[in-house]
C-alpha cells in the first residue's frame, strides 16, 4: 500500500498546484458528466447510463472522491523530482478488485483509480486499456458481460475524476484469463479484477 | 495453416477409424447406467476378405451400446454359438444366456473397388423375429460411421429413440496456456483440431447442417465471433463490433445467428441474417443479456439476463417484443440449451458458486436437477433430446466433459487422455 499512499500524496500536491494554476482542470471533462457512451468512436446516447452497474450515479461517485482527496498527505520522499506534471508517479498497483458477482468499486479501488486518474491527467498523451475479469464460477458468457461491467465501472470513475473517455478503452476477458488458477476463495478474489493497462505495457 | 489442417484431416480419413491419433483422444466411460439394462448379445462380425479386417465394427457398436447405459452386453465367453448369417441363428442358445436381443453381422469386400460391404441383423430372442437388418457398402474409412449408424438402429428399435452415436462433439482444449477448438466423433474418436490459438476460444455452436461452427475467439485481443467451414477450413468474421461479440447460436435452417453484442453499451441479444448482414436487436435492458438459444421452430429465443438483479432465463419472440421470465427459484439460472424437440431446456442452476445441471420443463415451468451441485457448466443437448453434454471438473480440478441423461439415470464421463482442460462442449446435430 506504500505505492498507493505515495500516489495519494502526489495527487494532493498536484491538486494544490492545479488550484494555484487557476482552473487548469477545465480542459478535461467535468467530473460527473455522462461518459458512458459505449466506445470512444461510436457514442450511443440512447444507451448512456444504462450499462454497467446502475446502482451508482456518476455525480455521487465524483463527490465522494473529492471528499477523500484531501484526507491525508505526506511529504514527498527524498529524491523525488521537482514538483510539476512529471512528478506524478504512475501507481504501482494496476488492479482494482471486486466482490463476488459485483461490479461496484470498493473504497480501496476508488483511491487507486483516483491515483491513476491523477497520473493520466498529468500525462495526457497516454491511453489506457481497462481489462475486466471475473472468477471462474458460473457461465462463461455471463462472466464476459460481468467483466465488461467492471471495466466500465472503472472507466466511469476515471471519467468522474476528469479523464477523457476517449483515452480509455474497455475490453472484457470474462473468466478466460485468471491471474491465479485454483478453486480457493483467495484465487477467486484475485481473479475478480480490472487491470488498468497503460499503452505499450505488456502483461 | 488452413492447408495443413486440411492435410491433417485427409491423413486422418485415410488412416481409417481404427487408428486413434495419440494424444488428443477422449476416453469415455460409463459411470452410472439404468437399474435393469437390457441384455444384448453382440456376436463379433466376421471378416470374409483377405488379411486383416479393415476396421472394427462390432467393437464400435458394443462400445456405443454400453455407453448409452441402457444395455448390458452378454459376455462373449458365455456364447454357445457364433452365428454370422440368419441360417446359423439358434434362438435357444440366446435364451439360455439370458439375452433379450441378438446382433449378428459380417463384413466383406464389395464386388467392385476397395469398398466393403457390411450386413447386420437384429433379433428379438423371445419372439424369435428379426427386428432390423441393413446392408451398407462403404469406403473402409467410413466403417466407424457405419458402426455408429448400426448402433443407432439397434438403440432405436430396442428403446424407441436414436442413440445419437453417429454425431460429433465440438469442444475447447486448454493446455499450457494454449487453446484448441476440437471436433471429434461422439465417442471421442477421430479428433481433429479446427483452430489453435494462444488466446481463449469459447462458445462453439454448430450450424444445423453440421458443416460449420460459429465460435468466439480472442485472437484479436478481444471477443470476435467467427464462422468456420469445417470441410474447407475457411472462416469469416461475423461479428467484430465495438465491445463484446459473443454467444453465437444458429437458428434452425442456418440462415440466422443469434448473438450477444455490447455495441450499444451493454450486452443485448441480436439476430444476424448471415447472407445480408442485417442485424436486428431483440432485447433492451440495462442488464447483461446473453446465451440465446433458439427454439426448434426458429421463432423464439431463450436467453440469460440479469435484468432482474440476478442471472435468470427469459423467453422472447425472435421478432422482438417483451421477454417473459422463465426461472424464479435459485439465485443463478443460466446457460440455456433448448432441446431440439422443444419441450425442455437444459441449464445450470445454483447459488452462483456451485451449479447443478437442471432440466426446465417449459410446460410446467419446473426445474429438475439431474446432477449434484458442483463446478458444472455449459450444458448442450444431444440431437435426440435424451442426453445432455456438459463441462465439469475431475477430482484433480482438470476440466472434463460429462453426459447425463435427461432423467438423470445415466452418466458418462469424457476424459482427456492427456493433461489439460477440456471445456465448452457442443453436441452436433444428427
Amino acid at each position: 500500500m506504500k505505492a498507493l499512499e505515495r500516489c495519494r500524496t502526489v495527487a494532493l500536491i498536484l491538486a494544490g498546484l492545479l488550484l494555484l494554476a487557476g482552473c487548469a482542470t477545465t480542459g478535461e471533462e467535468t467530473a460527473g458528466a455522462p461518459e458512458d457512451t459505449g466506445a470512444a468512436t461510436t457514442p450511443s446516447q440512447e444507451e448512456a447510463g444504462t450499462d454497467g452497474a446502475p446502482e451508482e450515479g456518476d455525480g455521487a461517485e465524483a463527490r465522494r472522491l473529492e471528499d477523500g482527496a484531501g484526507a491525508e498527505g505526506e511529504a514527498l520522499a527524498e529524491g523525488e523530482t521537482a514538483p510539476g506534471e512529471e512528478a506524478v508517479l504512475r501507481p504501482e498497483e494496476s488492479r482494482v478488485y471486486f466482490a463476488f458477482d459485483s461490479s461496484e468499486v470498493q473504497e480501496e479501488g476508488r483511491e487507486l483509480i483516483q491515483a491513476h486518474a491523477d497520473y493520466l491527467k498529468a500525462n495526457r498523451q497516454i491511453r489506457v486499456l481497462l481489462e475486466g475479469h471475473t472468477d471462474e464460477r458460473g457461465s462463461r458468457e455471463y462472466n464476459l458481460g460481468l467483466g465488461e461491467r467492471r471495466a466500465k465501472s472503472v472507466r466511469r470513475l476515471l471519467g468522474a475524476n476528469g479523464v477523457s473517455s476517449s483515452r480509455l478503452e474497455v475490453v472484457s476477458f470474462g473468466e478466460e484469463r485468471p491471474l491465479r488458477e485454483g478453486d480457493s476463495e483467495e484465487a477467486y478474489a484475485e481473479n475478480r479484477r480490472v487491470r488498468i493497462r497503460y499503452q505499450g505495457e505488456g502483461s | 495453416m488452413t492447408r495443413s489442417l486440411l492435410a491433417a484431416l485427409v491423413v486422418l480419413i485415410l488412416a481409417g477409424g481404427a487408428v486413434r491419433p495419440a494424444g488428443a483422444v477422449l476416453s469415455i466411460d460409463i459411470r452410472q447406467g439404468v437399474q435393469d439394462p437390457l441384455p444384448v448379445a453382440l456376436v463379433p462380425f466376421s471378416w470374409e476378405g483377405r488379411g486383416e479386417p479393415p476396421g472394427p465394427v462390432a467393437e464400435v457398436i458394443g462400445a456405443d451400446l454400453r455407453r448409452s447405459g441402457l444395455f448390458r452386453l452378454v459376455s462373449e465367453d458365455a456364447f454357445l454359438s457364433r452365428p454370422h448369417v440368419p441360417e446359423e441363428v439358434r434362438y435357444k442358445d440366446w435364451r439360455l444366456v439370458n439375452a433379450d436381443a441378438l446382433v449378428i453381422g459380417r463384413v466383406r469386400p464389395a464386388e467392385s473397388g476397395r469398398r466393403v460391404e457390411v450386413r447386420f441383423r437384429l433379433y428379438d430372442v423371445f419372439s424369435q423375429e428379426q427386428i432390423a437388418g441393413m446392408r451398407y457398402t462403404v469406403d473402409p474409412g467410413d466403417l466407424r460411421s457405419v458402426a455408429h449408424r448400426i448402433a443407432n438402429t439397434i438403440h432405436e428399435e430396442l428403446v424407441g429413440w436414436s442413440g445419437a452415436f453417429d454425431t460429433r462433439l465440438g469442444y475447447v482444449v486448454k493446455e499450457g496456456g494454449r487453446f484448441a477448438l476440437m471436433v471429434s466423433d461422439a465417442d471421442g474418436a477421430n479428433p481433429r483440431e479446427v483452430l489453435r490459438s494462444d488466446q481463449p476460444i469459447l462458445s462453439p455452436a454448430w450450424s444445423p447442417s453440421g458443416t460449420d461452427l460459429a465460435y468466439v475467439s480472442f485472437e484479436q485481443g478481444r471477443s470476435v465471433v467467427y464462422r468456420h467451414d469445417l470441410a474447407t477450413g475457411r472462416r469469416s468474421q461475423v461479428a467484430a463490433f465495438e465491445g463484446i461479440n459473443s454467444a453465437p447460436d444458429f437458428a434452425p435452417g442456418g440462415e440466422r445467428l443469434a448473438l450477444s453484442l455490447s455495441r450499444d453499451g451493454n450486452p443485448e441479444i441480436y439476430v444476424l441474417e448471415l447472407d445480408s448482414g442485417d442485424l436486428r436487436r431483440i432485447t433492451r435492458s440495462g442488464g447483461i443479456d446473453t446465451e440465446a438459444t433458439w427454439g426448434p421452430e426458429g421463432r423464439e429465443l431463450i436467453f440469460t439476463s440479469d435484468r432482474g438483479g440476478s442471472p435468470q432465463l427469459y423467453r422472447v419472440d425472435a421478432d422482438g417484443g417483451p421477454p417473459r421470465r422463465l426461472t424464479f427459484e435459485g439465485r443463478y439460472n443460466a446457460s440455456p440449451s433448448w432441446s431440439p424437440q422443444g419441450e425442455k431446456v437444459a441449464l445450470i442452476t445454483g447459488d452462483g458458486s456451485r451449479f447443478a445441471i437442471g432440466v426446465l420443463d417449459l410446460e410446467s415451468g419446473e426445474i429438475q436437477t439431474v446432477t449434484e451441485a458442483g463446478p458444472n457448466e455449459s450444458p448442450s443437448f444431444a440431437p435426440n433430446g435424451r442426453m445432455i453434454l456438459y463441462a465439469t471438473q475431475a477430482a484433480d480440478g482438470a476440466g472434463e466433459l460429462a453426459i447425463v441423461s435427461v432423467d438423470g439415470n445415466v452418466r458418462t464421463r469424457l476424459q482427456r487422455e492427456r493433461n489439460g482442460d477440456i471445456r465448452e462442449p457442443a453436441w452436433s446435430p444428427e
